[in-house]
């Protein structure tokens, strides 16, 4: 599903036109990412929460050449579903 | 490092806006019930300048109880995961990494290049072979100097003697330096020698060839019909040995092959005729052929089976639509048994046909 299909689908439920939700969810998606940024977790209910994980430097071996390289240290965002969440989608 | 509630959330969207919370709210709540429907429909879900909720399935696996030994499966089941668009990913990437991790990138990288270490004495030795050789012209401040590519031999000896008498006056470099021209043309004179010598080794042993080569040549040209006759007297002998001796061989050869050819046929009940199946089972999102062939034969690569007996389904084994029904058929077990080089030579010849259809 795309953004589009979701703007629909969230108008028809709110009965909110589909501009006003296009910009409800663009000023939600631009707040999460700005606390993201900030290096705040965010909890979106019932969904899970993101959050900023630290990945360690390592060493990465080319599988072809075996050629060793550094990874550097970075950040990476992950999302932390909720154990409901888990549940609904357990088969 | 905060948390960014719900609530929070709908108040800084409230503010961002210029509207009450109200609208937000109901916007909101809609908002995760509708992804979680879309999950359950499309398995993801992509909002642009955010990201993609998706839905990753695992595959069951097998397992083992520790403390009993029993094997058994693992259900699969679906994760979900959120994948961040490749800007925001890069944006997040990019945040300062704190001081401690500067560090310790810093002291990875100087452990990650030990070859400069290692490159480094022997930088010193080659400089200092160039030193030596500085110097040693530097003593050799003569018009010979002809024989600049030095021996080692050479090298050490003038080394040496400067050692001895190191603040010698300018009048000894003089005195040396006859010194060691006479050894280096002594050296010459041992180099040569030997190299006569060899040479004499050489010719001596290509005359003796030469004279072995005529000596033959006017053998046979002498007694060359004599000894063509017995050559062929031979032949004729051991041809008549190989005759008696290859006929009771024959028949055993020929039966050997018969065998070969046989056996595969025999032992692989190839073209299977898939009237039997052991389940029915509708292909659940992001399975393949291979899980199932795991699942019901304990071996990924008999798929190439489930796809002969569903091809009248199935057009491309990796080209599947959801909730196809695969049948699953019951195989022989000498085929099940992927042990057997023959079994896997058979499935392995299979798949890459099937996949280039």
């Amino acid at each position: 599903m795309l953004t589009k299909d979701l703007i629909t689908e969230i108008a028809t439920q709110t009965g909110l036109t589909k501009k006003r939700t296009e910009e409800l969810l663009n000023a939600t998606t631009s707040i999460v990412v700005e606390n993201l940024l900030k290096g705040n977790t965010v909890q979106l209910q019932n969904l899970g929460t993101l959050e900023v994980k630290e990945k360690n430097a390592r060493v990465m071996v080319h599988p072809k050449t075996g050629e060793r390289k550094m990874v550097p240290a970075r950040k990476q965002l992950v999302l932390r579903p909720t154990a409901t969440v888990k549940e609904m989608f357990n088969k | 490092m905060d948390k960014l509630t719900w609530t929070d959330l709908r108040k800084t969207v409230a503010q961002r806006i210029n509207t009450d919370e109200k609208e937000v709210a109901t916007f909101l709540n809609a908002l995760i019930p509708s992804i979680t429907k879309a999950l359950q429909e499309d398995r993801q879900v992509r909002i642009t300048n955010f990201g993609t909720f998706k839905l990753q399935s695992i595959a069951p696996r097998k397992s083992v109880n520790v403390s009993t030994g029993e094997t058994f499966t693992l259900p699969g089941y679906d994760k979900l995961t959120f994948a961040p668009e490749s800007s925001i990913r890069e944006l997040i990437g990019n945040l300062n990494t704190t001081d401690i991790k500067g560090e310790k990138t810093a002291s990875a990288e100087s452990k990650a290049s030990p070859v400069d270490d290692n490159s480094v004495p022997l930088r010193k030795l080659s400089e200092q072979a160039s030193e030596i050789v500085d110097i040693l012209s530097d003593l050799g401040q003569n018009p010979k100097e002809p024989d600049q590519t030095a021996t080692p031999d050479e090298t050490e000896k003038p080394d040496s003697q400067p050692t001895g008498n190191p603040e010698a006056t300018d009048s000894q470099p003089t005195v040396i330096l006859p010194e060691t021209e006479q050894q280096k043309t002594e050296i010459i004179m041992h180099e040569e020698q030997p190299k006569q010598k060899k040479c004499r080794t050489w010719l001596v042993v290509g005359i003796t060839v030469l004279v072995f080569a005529l000596i033959l040549a006017a053998t046979f040209l002498f007694l060359g019909n004599r000894f063509m006759a017995w050559v062929e007297n031979l032949h004729n002998k051991s041809a008549n040995i190989e005759q008696v001796e290859q006929v009771p061989d024959e028949p055993i050869i020929v039966g050997d092959v018969i065998d070969e050819d046989a056996q595969p046929q025999s032992t692989l009940p190839y073209p299977v005729e898939y009237k039997e199946f052991i389940a029915k089972e509708r292909l659940p999102h992001g399975s393949r052929l291979a899980w199932l062939a795991r699942k019901y034969y304990g071996e990924r690569e008999l798929w190439v089976f489930i796809y002969e007996a569903n091809q009248n389904v199935i057009d491309h084994p990796s080209l599947i639509p959801v909730g196809t029904l695969i049948r699953i058929p019951k195989l022989p077990d000498a085929l099940m048994d992927y042990s057997n080089p023959e079994v896997k030579e058979l499935v392995d010849r299979l798949a890459i046909e099937y996949k280039q259809r």
